[in-house]
């Protein structure tokens, strides 16, 4: 099937078969910043933004992506730094393979929360919004003390 | 997956005649299909139907077949009727990032022994209701054949005066090793046991003891554990045997009890 | 040891941050060739099987096949798959492929296809019969089992290792020293206790893979997600029997290691495929593929005996092990021989010590290296059994190690008998803050604030309880690590080194070492790694060298390129060098005048100076002749939930002594994820596997690593610590950081309930098994 969607404010075409994982097909039309690790839904480094939600794109099938918009790491390339610099800072990307997926859902969390109205840094609605991003390296506490940092910054 | 044909039709009209008549497969949350290596001829893709509602009509709520377990998890409508029922329970599946993919009517369909949606709407005694179909009740559509094609629309969810979830887990996101869901309606209580590892099951000799009682005493609660220890079955798997999982069950239904006691 | 420090102790950002975390494709599988073509690997359903016909010419006709390949097209050597120094301490014991596959997903043929689609297809259309042959699953079944798994006649040891395949032993090894049975005898007080670990799989985030191509002068190139590019160098020459000469590995950014990319595992593969088909080859495997045929953590058997004298004083330890190397023996020997050499020098003042045991083939997946590479499972047996003796004497776990443990200023006779594979060497610890870390955890986790045991709510208990370890920093006399500093124009350093960043931040340690030892800015140093074409050599990341190893060799490298500096400018200005300094910008006279600058000096030795233009560079080595310990002092606070036997954890404080921290911010990190990961096998990291060897775990929605809603929280300092033989004063941190986790877990449950687990990982049901146990033995009592 001819899959039109779009990435990262961008008109994406793509030939592939519907039954294709999202996160393949993204792969390979050049979006490598979408990580595979498990393959099962369970790490989320493929998270991808579907019209805005966090999706594991390891568990979507292609075709519904049909005219929908996909963002990935690229296309919040700017927050994506700001709120990167603070996990830098920690050491908490090590590896980095996990961060791309990381960092995309910590930012839906970040306006999620806004629009409900949740400012600055709730540790436990943080832990549990991030727990189905696994990471192999850093034992997590990074993370959180990064995210602690830069979600007080942005209260004010 | 392979899917030879995809359809996404934008009407319930039109996803009947595909699934229905023509034996094309609902997709719902597509989730476990998109990582299996199954093979669909025809995949119905229920997306374009507007079955993401969660919506009240009267007392009882009503959820849409494509509405997510992370729209359950957060609504705010659960919220009010069913306190923190929805969100304790889908809480641990996974991430949010499968929690959007999930939806109830795949859950339903899918009839999966793990599935925490499934023990949570048999206890609470939900309807399913199929496009073009009588409603049935979630206990009889887990005993019809799986072979039925039919469409899920909805599920209705009755009021409940209490309920209350309670799961083992070795870890946090992990498959429970056993969950429980207790409800008390206006016909008593409802004790449902699930990931046995086999589909949740209702203890029906547990519900019993426990009578109508709002309130039933220390010994009924105890004695409702043991019950639902005795009558259900369980089985071994990778995470536990069905000699540990017979031994928490006792302790799961009594916390879920005292939880939903007022 | 007053130093004061500019660049090394500082936590700058990792050099490469950015690029990671925006998702730059700077992974091996993100930079593979458009048009490489896509291997796949068929592999056996049978734990053990002959393969009696193979025919695949359905698969050959697929369009966009371009080639299958078994066992009867490659190379028949024997090789092993470990990345270690030469001789390898690893049996040759396996071919690229063979007519035998010995645990389910051994690999039957490998496709190249136009794409992935095709490849898979071709899979299918492969036909195989197999004689199907009993096999050997249970580890305790294998030495002299008369099903043999390793019959093949051309396989051998490098060197004597114990190895005697015909009787399922791929390694075996005893020492003692003194009268063990004797001094246990004499003792006052004798322990004992059997435990066992499982073999826990490392699931680094990024899948193996790799890529091969031919260069310009038809070299073969290789692109790995390795730890060891120059092993995997050797190793490939040595399977293919394809000259070093024409072979280039290259090791881009990688999706963690932890030992289990110490290995050989697709590039002899995609390389086979490149040079029979003269085009670029990809491989990636799924994560199932990782789970079923890569390496895992050997599952050990270890039995202990300790005995002490009446007033706490341990007089003898007997530590016999028995390890699961699975189908082939990576690693086999030395992994085993770790369990004792990096756990037993804890108790250095023993009058006697015994190790010994073998490790056994089993038709399972292959255990190769992990992160505490034996330690780990030596250490929960060991420290378990020196919390039962506190036990036993009345004592305060605390206070019976503080008795005996190892200090500063000591040595240990198990590091001259004991090195990894062969005799070791001798050392003193001449840095070993253990004293303070056992202090410092002991006041972060609260252990005298309250009873070490209460009971919190009905049915719920909690408790505390402590471990001690220590690991090594390198293989003395065995690792090696080089670095060349390179000046160029514009005044900045090239720094290539043969490192091999995890992504624990390596690259950014290693140019901190060269910035400090220049007395340049961070910015100066320019790092290049991991590419045996271009880098020098180092034998890559593992026993955790690279800070002490390659960070020695780095230090080497900047003191010869500042006196090669201060010469190049002492001869361009006829004064003597002693009358030269360099203060990182300027060079100066003895009197304080400027002379010139470093970006002056490097245009004037790369453009101006006539016949003397010279660039200017400085290579160094180094390989240790000690391997300092790092030590840690680890504490568990635990919620027991009686009914059900789940563990809680709350907190987990480590406190180590891994000399100075070259970069505070990532050493915490690698400490806070290597406890995690301790924490994932004494919690969580169940294996199973079917009647028929099949591996059930084997995904991630089986096999649950930690997230982050696991662990309450973690807790790390730094003791001050100095070491006098590592760069900087540092030592290592990313192996000890594992390896106390499953012991102080384990000694909480023990204060918490009375009863000793002795399984990893301690399940719920295992733990309420173990619990009520004990109960119906008290109420039989």
């Amino acid at each position: 099937m001819t899959l039109s969607c779009t990435v990262n404010a961008k008109a994406v075409t793509v030939e592939c078969e519907p039954g294709d994982i999202l996160a393949d097909v993204l792969r390979n039309a050049g979006f490598t910043e979408v990580k595979k690790a498990c393959g099962t839904g369970n790490c989320g480094l493929c998270t991808v933004l579907l019209d805005g939600v966090p999706v594991a794109s390891c568990s979507v099938v292609a075709a519904r992506a049909q005219g929908r918009t996909i963002t990935t790491i690229q296309g919040m390339a700017k927050e994506a730094e700001e709120l990167g610099a603070y996990i830098a800072a920690e050491g908490a990307e090590q590896c980095g393979y996990c961060s791309p997926g990381f960092v995309l859902t910590a930012l839906a969390m970040e306006k999620e929360f806004r629009d409900q109205g949740i400012r600055g840094f709730d540790r436990a609605a943080v832990k549990h919004y991030l727990a189905g991003n696994l990471c192999r390296c850093s034992g997590y506490q990074g993370h959180l003390r990064a995210l602690e940092k830069y979600l007080e910054a942005q209260r004010g | 997956m392979e899917i030879k044909h995809y359809h996404r039709p934008e009407s319930l009209n039109e996803a009947y005649d595909l699934v229905v008549k023509q034996g094309g497969q609902p997709l719902g949350g597509g989730a476990w299909s998109a990582t299996t290596s199954a093979k669909m001829t025809s995949a119905v893709d229920l997306s374009a139907l507007g079955l993401e509602y969660i919506r009240a009509e009267g007392d009882s709520v009503v959820l849409g077949a494509m509405a997510t377990a992370r729209a359950l998890e957060t609504s705010k409508l659960l919220a009010d009727r069913y306190g923190s029922l929805f969100s304790n329970a889908l809480a641990h599946i996974a991430g949010v990032q499968i929690r959007n993919v999930v939806s109830v009517g795949g859950s339903v369909a899918g009839r999966y022994g793990f599935s925490e949606l499934l023990v949570v709407l048999l206890a609470l005694d939900a309807r399913v209701v199929c496009y073009k179909e009588p409603a049935c009740s979630l206990e009889d559509f887990l005993r019809s054949p799986r072979s039925s094609a039919v469409l899920i629309e909805k599920i209705v969810l009755p009021p409940v005066e209490a309920a209350a979830y309670q799961s083992l887990r070795i870890a946090y996101n992990d498959f429970p090793v056993l969950s429980v869901c207790v409800s008390r309606g206006v016909a008593g209580w409802r004790v449902a046991v699930g990931a046995r590892p086999q589909a949740a099951r209702l203890a029906l000799k547990a519900a019993e003891i426990l009578g109508g009682r709002p309130k039933p005493d220390k010994d009924a609660i105890v004695q409702a554990g043991a019950l639902a220890a005795q009558e259900l079955t369980f089985g071994d798997d990778i995470r536990a045997s069905s000699t540990y999982r017979r031994s928490i069950c006792p302790v799961l239904v009594k916390r879920a009890l005292e939880e939903a006691l007022p | 040891m007053d130093k004061t420090f500019s660049v090394v102790n500082q936590s700058v950002a990792k050099i490469d941050s950015k690029s990671l975390i925006l998702g730059r494709p700077v992974y091996t599988d993100d930079m593979a060739p458009k048009d490489a073509l896509v291997v796949k690997i068929l592999r056996s359903p049978y734990a053990f099987a002959k393969i009696k016909t193979i025919d695949s010419s359905e698969a050959k006709a697929i369009k966009g096949v371009a080639c299958v390949l078994d066992w009867r097209d490659v190379p028949r050597i024997p090789y092993t798959r470990a990345g270690q120094g030469h001789p390898e301490p690893s049996p040759h014991d396996r071919f690229i492929l063979d007519q035998y596959v010995r645990f389910v997903g051994d690999e039957v043929a490998i496709v190249a296809a136009e794409n992935e689609a095709i490849a898979r297809q071709a899979l299918k259309s492969i036909k195989v019969e197999y004689e199907v042959l009993e096999p050997v699953l249970d580890f305790e079944k294998a030495a002299d089992n008369p099903i043999v798994i390793h019959p093949e006649k051309e396989i051998h040891d490098m060197f004597p290792i114990g190895f005697e395949p015909l009787r399922n032993i791929a390694a075996a090894y005893s020492m003692e020293l003194g009268d063990v049975e004797a001094t246990l005898g004499a003792s006052d007080v004798v322990v004992d206790g059997s435990f066992t670990t499982q073999s826990q799989a490392h699931v680094a985030t990024e899948p193996h893979a790799a890529f091969a191509y031919l260069d310009i002068h038809q070299r073969l190139v290789v692109y790995t997600s390795t730890q060891n590019p120059f092993h995997t160098r050797r190793l490939l020459g040595q399977a293919l029997g394809f000259p070093l000469s024409r072979i280039r590995v290259v090791k881009p950014r990688i999706g963690g290691g932890f030992g289990g990319k110490q290995h050989v595992h697709v590039e002899p593969f995609v390389a086979l495929v490149c040079l029979a088909t003269g085009r670029p080859a990809r491989c990636a495997l799924s994560r199932r593929e990782v789970f079923d045929a890569t390496f895992c953590r050997h599952q050990m058997r270890i039995d202990m005996r300790i005995g002490a004298s009446k007033d706490g004083k341990i007089k003898a330890i007997d530590m016999g092990v028995l390890s699961n190397t699975g189908a082939y023996g990576e690693h086999a020997l030395t992994v085993f021989m770790v369990g004792g050499s990096k756990t037993l020098p804890l108790y250095n003042k023993v009058e006697a010590v015994r190790f010994g045991g073998k490790v056994v083939y089993t038709n399972t997946r292959s255990a190769g290296a992990f992160r505490g590479y034996g330690a780990v499972q030596g250490n929960f047996a060991l420290e378990s059994m020196i919390d039962e003796l506190a036990n036993k004497l009345g004592m305060d776990p605390i206070e019976i190690r503080k008795k005996n443990m190892v200090q500063e200023g000591e040595s240990s006779d198990v590091y001259r008998v004991m090195g990894e594979g062969r005799e070791g060497v001798e050392m003193v610890f001449e840095s070993c803050k253990l004293d303070y870390c056992i202090d410092r955890g002991r006041a972060l986790i609260g252990w005298d604030d309250e009873p070490l045991v209460r009971s919190i709510a009905p049915g719920k208990i909690r408790a505390k309880g402590m471990a001690i370890a220590m690991q090594g920093s390198g293989i003395p006399l065995v690792d090696m690590g080089s670095a060349t500093l390179e000046l160029q124009d514009g005044g900045c350093f090239k720094l290539r080194i043969g490192a091999t960043d995890l992504g624990t931040g390596s690259d950014t340690i290693l140019a901190q070492i060269a910035a400090e030892e220049l007395g340049v800015p961070l910015a100066s140093i320019n790092v290049y790694a991991s590419d045996t074409d271009h880098t020098p050599f180092d034998v890559g990341a593992y026993a955790s060298s690279t800070t002490y190893v390659s960070g020695n060799a780095v230090l080497r490298a900047a003191k010869k390129m500042k006196s090669v500096l201060i010469q190049a400018v002492a001869q361009r200005h006829s004064i003597s060098s002693d009358d030269v300094r360099f203060d990182g910008h300027n060079f100066l006279k003895s009197d304080g005048s400027v002379i010139q600058d470093l970006e002056s000096l490097s245009l004037d030795t790369l453009y101006h100076d006539g016949e003397q233009m010279a660039t200017l560079t400085a290579t160094a080595s180094f390989s240790g002749p000690k391997s300092p310990p790092p030590y840690v002092a680890g504490f568990a606070e635990i919620d027991l939930d009686t009914e059900t036997g789940k563990i809680d954890l709350l907190r987990y404080v480590a406190v180590v002594d891994c000399g100075v921290a070259i970069n505070p911010a990532l050493a915490r990190i690698q400490m806070e994820g290597g406890a995690m990961q301790g924490i994932g096998m004494a919690l969580f990291e169940n294996v199973k596997f079917d009647a028929k060897g099949r591996l059930l775990t084997n995904s991630l929605k089986t096999y649950s690593i930690p997230s982050r809603e696991d662990v309450g929280q973690i807790i790390i300092e730094f003791a001050e610590s100095y070491e006098p033989s590592g760069p900087f004063g540092a030592k290592s941190v990313a192996e000890v950081s594992i390896d106390s986790p499953p012991a102080a877990i384990a000694n909480a449950v023990r204060n918490a309930t009375g009863v000793r687990l002795t399984e990893t990982p301690f399940t719920p049901e295992r733990v309420l098994m173990a619990i009520s146990d004990r109960g119906s033995a008290l109420s039989g009592q």
